[in-house]
C-alpha cells in the first residue's frame, strides 16, 4: 500500500511527522478516510476520534480538537488546537467537565454563554467515548 | 555613628530579605524553563497555520474572507475599538509591568471609547484606581496558560468582534526577543492583514482543483478561530515567558545590592565596634594612669 507524508500539529505540539497509510478522522458531517494520492481539499476538522494507519502497520489512536486538514500532493498537514493519546485523557476530569457543562446548560444563559458549554459539552463526552473505548482492552 | 544593636538589626533584616529575593529567583528559573519550553513548542503550530492560511485565502470566496480580513469600511473616528492587555499578577518584575502599561495609557489618550479587556491583576488594579472602565467580565488570570484559556478568550473577542460590538482588537503584551530582552508591544489582532499571511516561496501555492469540504465557509469558519487562539495562546506564553525573566533578572540584582549592602554594614559594624573597644581600653588606661599618678 502507498504512503503520503502525515503531519499533525497541534497549539502545543507537533504530535505525529512521518509517513502514514491511512488517516481517518471526523469532519463537520461524518467520518473521513484518507489514504494515499487523495485529491487535493482542505477539510474542516471536528473534535473526535483520529486513527493514523502507519507506514509500519501500526495504528495510532487520538483524540483531536477542531481545526482542518490540508491535502496538497500527497502531503496532508492537520491542524487542530489539541490532540491528546486516549492514556493521557483523565477520566475524572472530562467527567467534572460534563457534569460542569451539564449543569451550566441547565442554567439560562446567553447565546454565547450556550454555545461555550455546548462545545465544552461535546468536547468532555468525546473524551470520554474515546477513552472508554480503549481502556477495555 | 549609629549603635552596635542597630547595625546588627540592619544586617538581619538585609540577610532576611536576600533570602527571600534569593528564593524568588530561584523560583522565576525554574517557572521561565518551563515557559521557554511551551513557547518553543507553539512554534512549529504558528508558522505552519500562518502558511496554511496564505495558501488558502487565495482562493476562498471575497464575501466569505472580507469579514476577518478587511473590516467594515468605517471612519477611523468611528471605530470601537478593543484592547487585550497582559500583565502580570504581580510587581517585583523590574519595569516589566510598567512598559505594558505605557503603551495602554498612550492608547487611552486616543479619540474613540475604546474597550479595554485586562489580563493579569496588575492591570486590573491600576485601571481601578485611576478610575478607568474595563470589561469586568473578563477576568483570566496570566499564570500557566492553557489552551482551553486561550480558547474561551478567543471565543468571547470573535463573538463580539462578529457582533460589531468590536471593529478592531489589539493585543498588548511584551514580547520575548532573547533571554536578556523582552520589549512590550502592540499588535493588531483583528481584522487580519493579508499581508501578514505571505506564502513561503517554495510551497507554490495550492493546486487550482482543491476542494473545500464541506464548504469553504465552513473550513474558513474552523480556521479562523484556530489562527486567533493559537495567536492569543503564544502571546499568553510570551508574556508569561518575559515576566518571568523580568522577575528573575529584577531578582537577581536585588540579591546583588543586599550583597554589597551587607558587605559594606558589614565593614560598618567592624568599625563601629572596633572604635568602641579602642575607647574602652583608652579608659581603662586613663584611669589606670590617674590611679598610678595618684599612688606616687
Amino acid at each position: 500500500m502507498d504512503t503520503f507524508a502525515l503531519k499533525i500539529i497541534a497549539i502545543n505540539k507537533v504530535f505525529y511527522e512521518g509517513n502514514a497509510k491511512q488517516l481517518i478522522f471526523s469532519a463537520v458531517d461524518g467520518l473521513v478516510g484518507i489514504m494515499a494520492h487523495h485529491e487535493d481539499a482542505v477539510i474542516a476538522v471536528n473534535v473526535g476520534e483520529v486513527k493514523i494507519q502507519t507506514a509500519e502497520d501500526r495504528w495510532v489512536i487520538a483524540i483531536s480538537g477542531a481545526g482542518h486538514i490540508q491535502i496538497d500532493r500527497n502531503h496532508v498537514v492537520m491542524m487542530v488546537d489539541t490532540v491528546e493519546y486516549p492514556e493521557e485523557i483523565d477520566e475524572q476530569r472530562a467527567l467534572e467537565a460534563k457534569e460542569r457543562a451539564e449543569e451550566q446548560l441547565r442554567r439560562e444563559q446567553s447565546l454565547y454563554e450556550y454555545a461555550i458549554s455546548k462545545a465544552c459539552l461535546i468536547r468532555a463526552i468525546e473524551r470520554l467515548k474515546i477513552k472508554k473505548k480503549y481502556s477495555a482492552r | 555613628m549609629s549603635n552596635l544593636r542597630e547595625i546588627q538589626s540592619r544586617i538581619n533584616s538585609v540577610r532576611d530579605t536576600m533570602k527571600i529575593t534569593n528564593a524568588m529567583y530561584m523560583i522565576a528559573s525554574s517557572k521561565l524553563r518551563k515557559a521557554k519550553k511551551s513557547l518553543k513548542n507553539t512554534e512549529p503550530y504558528f508558522y505552519t497555520l500562518q502558511d496554511a492560511i496564505a495558501k488558502v485565502i487565495k482562493q476562498i470566496p471575497e464575501d466569505i474572507s472580507l469579514i476577518y480580513f478587511n473590516g467594515k469600511p468605517k471612519a477611523a473616528d468611528e471605530k470601537k475599538k478593543g484592547y487585550i492587555v497582559i500583565t502580570g499578577d504581580k510587581g517585583l518584575a523590574g519595569a516589566y509591568n510598567h512598559n505594558v502599561m505605557k503603551i495602554a495609557e498612550g492608547e487611552l489618550k486616543k479619540e474613540g471609547d475604546p474597550v479595554f479587556f485586562l489580563i493579569g491583576q496588575v492591570g486590573r488594579n491600576y485601571f481601578e484606581t485611576k478610575g478607568i472602565p474595563y470589561d469586568t467580565a473578563f477576568q483570566y488570570t496570566v499564570q500557566n496558560p492553557t489552551i482551553r484559556r486561550a480558547r474561551v478568550i478567543s471565543g468571547r473577542i470573535l463573538q463580539m468582534y462578529r457582533e460589531q460590538k468590536l471593529d478592531e482588537v489589539y493585543i498588548i503584551y511584551t514580547r520575548m526577543i532573547h533571554s536578556m530582552e523582552c520589549r512590550a508591544e502592540m499588535k493588531k489582532l483583528l481584522p487580519l492583514e493579508k499581508a501578514d499571511f505571505q506564502e513561503k516561496e517554495e510551497s507554490g501555492g495550492l493546486n487550482r482543483q482543491t476542494n473545500y469540504l464541506p464548504t469553504p465557509y465552513d473550513v474558513f469558519k474552523n480556521i479562523i478561530p484556530n489562527y486567533i487562539t493559537g495567536f492569543l495562546y503564544g502571546t499568553l506564553v510570551q508574556a508569561y515567558s518575559s515576566e518571568q525573566n523580568s522577575r528573575m533578572l529584577a531578582m537577581e540584582s536585588a540579591t546583588r545590592n543586599a550583597r554589597d549592602m551587607l558587605k559594606s554594614l558589614s565593614v560598618t559594624y567592624n568599625r563601629v565596634r572596633q572604635a568602641a573597644i579602642t575607647q574602652e581600653i583608652t579608659e581603662v588606661i586613663s584611669g589606670a594612669k590617674l590611679l598610678k599618678r595618684r599612688k606616687s
